[in-house]
């Protein structure tokens, strides 16, 4: 079974981000990229499936400008097989990475895709459902735990009021949730065997997709600062400021 | 000239730094204050990858460079280095191995230390006598069947871990009477009758790191336990230390580019009359001055290293940069204490834990009076040891 694994390249998580002084996003120059973490659990889950015999093929694919390649490495050096680099300098939104990643599974026929539920750095949470549907394929978002049997895939998801435990019939969508698996390292000689696994490069009207944004951002704004705290002397007195300042209570 | 790492490099030392941040940062400050040699930790080490870098293929290594494995030891040594210096010992004990050992010794003994699966050591500093060589007493007499080592080592890393496999000891292979003293160097496995690794002293930093006296009381070992030849010992202990310079000026710029980190954190969150450290100008020219030594140890260190690879390394590059990167190691740990206040005093704040640790780096490994002699010979001075 060949398993397609989007991943995307973002800021990294322990970098603070910044917001350009122009107000249309956050600065990216000079600043530490790394895969989302949420895609590198959905290479994870995919190479874990490959260890057990499920899977045979695991794709690795990035949408974006041409430094996406290296995010491709990583799960390469993680232990995917080959990759696809769909490169573009446009922007790209979900509908548009939907739809390139329609025509990808079109070609190349995975029988699964994984994906992150969210990336960390735009937090849409939206590829997964919005491909899900122009497919016309079954869907678990949020899977804390996937097993395959057949033509089943069992997802248990993290919903608000606990687990949810779905039955999918193959092809089928399915996003990554934190707690489905912490991955692994690439190690040191896989990094270098990775350098010798193909990646393929395609353009969006290769795939006969227009990227263009259908959103517009109309502007971007640092979060407000934290207030200072203040100190109060009693508890009755805090209960009365949780109840008339705060709101709280 | 390219001062730029290439895709391959950053990709290693990007992975490296990870792993260091997630997984050794976060336990460094527990395992200095436990004081004991972290083996699972070292053998997640090993799985990544990186006791293998400058290894042939043959036996299980990347086949890289000194330059590779410098980078390595850095970003190691930047979360721990007590753990650092533990990989670089096995590491540069294993090369000595590879460039000298026999083919069976390498067989039966490199695959597990290229694999870090277990560790090794060197051993040449005894109680009486460490930058002059020539002062060993430790002896290996001539037996029936091969040879009999009496006397004793001092300060050895990794010297009595639970997976240490072997260590290399130089001793004298000359008779008593003989006109010049001449050294051999022997492959003793961990568990050989007669070889005891002592307790482990009690030390003011690498307090994980493994340290041990080893004795010797009439070892017996056959002569294919003989590293070389016999009576080039002390040639074989030099050129394989020469590596290790690299890889402690390695380790020490790792500890300083740590003091980089955490001074300009701190100077950027600890708040004082009125503002942030950061805007207080003497704490800008702290912060300045760690960071043009370290900026300054690396070049000189990657050059080193590079120059190393090239096969090109003079005995003054090797202890230029192992002396300045030392050194410098130990300076930015004083200034980073310095702009932690006290805090910067107690034992589990990270800074404190480097001016510690550091502390050896200029002694161990060649000393620093050793280093400049070594460059001032080179420069053509009439240099007496
Ligand atoms: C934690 C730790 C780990 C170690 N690990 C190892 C190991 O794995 N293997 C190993 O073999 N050794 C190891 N050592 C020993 C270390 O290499 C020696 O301590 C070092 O070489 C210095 O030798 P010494 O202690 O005998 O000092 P000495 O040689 O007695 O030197 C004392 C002082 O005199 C100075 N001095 C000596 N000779 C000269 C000279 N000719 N001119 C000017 N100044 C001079 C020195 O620089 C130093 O300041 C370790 C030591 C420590 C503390």
């Amino acid at each position: 079974m060949k398993v397609l694994v989007p991943v995307k390249r973002v800021v990294d998580y322990n970098v603070k981000v910044r917001v350009r002084s122009d107000g249309t996003g956050v600065e990216t120059a000079g600043v530490k990229m790394s895969m989302n973490p949420f895609d590198e659990i959905a290479v994870e889950e995919a190479i874990r499936l490959k260890e057990k015999g499920v899977v045979s093929e695991i794709i690795a694919v990035s949408l974006g400008v041409a430094a996406c390649a290296e995010t491709i490495r990583t799960a390469l050096a993680m232990g995917a097989d080959r990759g696809i680099l769909v490169e573009t300098d446009a922007e790209l939104q979900p509908l548009a990475v939907a739809k390139l990643l329609r025509a990808l599974a079109e070609r190349e026929q995975p029988r699964l895709m994984i994906l992150g539920k969210q990336a960390i750095d735009d937090d849409m949470n939206a590829t997964g459902q919005m491909l899900a549907a122009l497919l016309g394929w079954s869907q678990g978002t949020f899977a804390s735990k996937i097993t395959i049997d057949g033509d089943t895939a069992t997802v248990t998801r993290e919903v608000d009021g606990g687990l949810e435990t779905v039955a999918l019939t193959m092809p089928a969508i399915i996003t990554t949730d934190l707690r489905l698996n912490e991955p692994r390292y690439a190690s040191l000689p896989n990094i270098m065997k990775a350098r010798k696994k193909p990646i393929e490069t395609v353009r969006p009207a290769d795939l006969g997709v227009d990227p263009a944004p259908r959103l517009k951002t109309l502007r971007v704004v640092e979060p407000p600062k934290r207030q200072a705290g203040a100190k109060v002397a009693s508890v009755a007195e805090l209960v009365a400021k949780l109840r008339t300042e705060a709101k709280v209570i | 000239m390219d001062f730029l790492l290439n895709d391959e490099q950053r990709k290693l030392q990007q992975t490296i730094a990870d792993f260091a941040r997630r997984e050794i940062a976060p336990v460094a400050e527990s395992l200095d204050r436990d004081g004991t040699f972290p083996t699972a930790l070292f053998r997640r080490v090993g799985d990544l990858g990186v006791m293998a870098l400058p290894f042939a293929e043959e036996w299980g290594g990347l086949g890289l460079g000194t330059f590779d494995t410098a980078l390595a030891i850095e970003e190691i040594a930047r979360a721990d280095q007590s753990l650092a210096v533990s990989v670089m010992v096995s590491i540069a004990s294993g090369l000595t191995l590879q460039r000298f050992g026999t083919a069976a010794q390498k067989q039966q003994f490199l695959p597990d230390i290229v694999a870090g699966r277990k560790i090794c050591a060197i051993a040449g500093t005894e109680p009486d006598a460490g930058s002059d060589t020539a002062g060993f007493k430790t002896r290996a007499t001539r037996t029936n069947a091969g040879w009999a080592i009496n006397g004793q080592k001092a300060y050895i890393t990794n010297g009595g871990t639970e997976i240490t496999s072997f260590a290399l000891v130089l001793v004298i292979t000359s008779d008593r009477d003989a006109e010049r003293k001449t050294f051999s160097l022997f492959l003793v496995p961990a568990g050989t009758p007669g070889f005891t690794p002592g307790e482990r002293y009690r030390k003011m930093g690498w307090h994980s790191s493994d340290t041990r006296p080893l004795y010797f009381a009439d070892c017996r070992l056959g002569d294919e336990m003989v590293v070389g030849e016999v009576g080039h010992g002390r040639h074989l202990l030099h050129k394989g230390y020469q590596q290790a310079r690299v890889f402690l000026a390695a380790s020490s710029l790792g500890l300083a580019q740590a003091c980089l980190d955490h001074s300009v954190a701190y100077a950027k969150e600890r708040q004082a009359f009125g503002g942030p450290l950061g805007r207080l100008q003497m704490v800008q020219d702290m912060v300045a001055r760690i960071s043009v030594r370290v900026d300054a140890a690396r070049l000189l260190t990657y050059k080193a290293a590079w120059l190393a690879d090239q096969g090109r390394a003079t005995l003054k590059d090797l202890a230029t940069a192992k002396y300045y990167a030392t050194e410098i190691g130990s300076e930015c740990a004083d200034l980073a204490v310095q702009v932690h206040g006290g805090w910067g005093f107690m034992d589990d704040c990270p800074v404190s834990r480097y001016y510690r640790d550091n502390r050896i780096c200029t002694i161990g490994d060649g000393s620093s009076q050793i280093q400049k002699l070594i460059i001032a010979r080179e420069l053509g001075l009439d240099v007496r040891f």
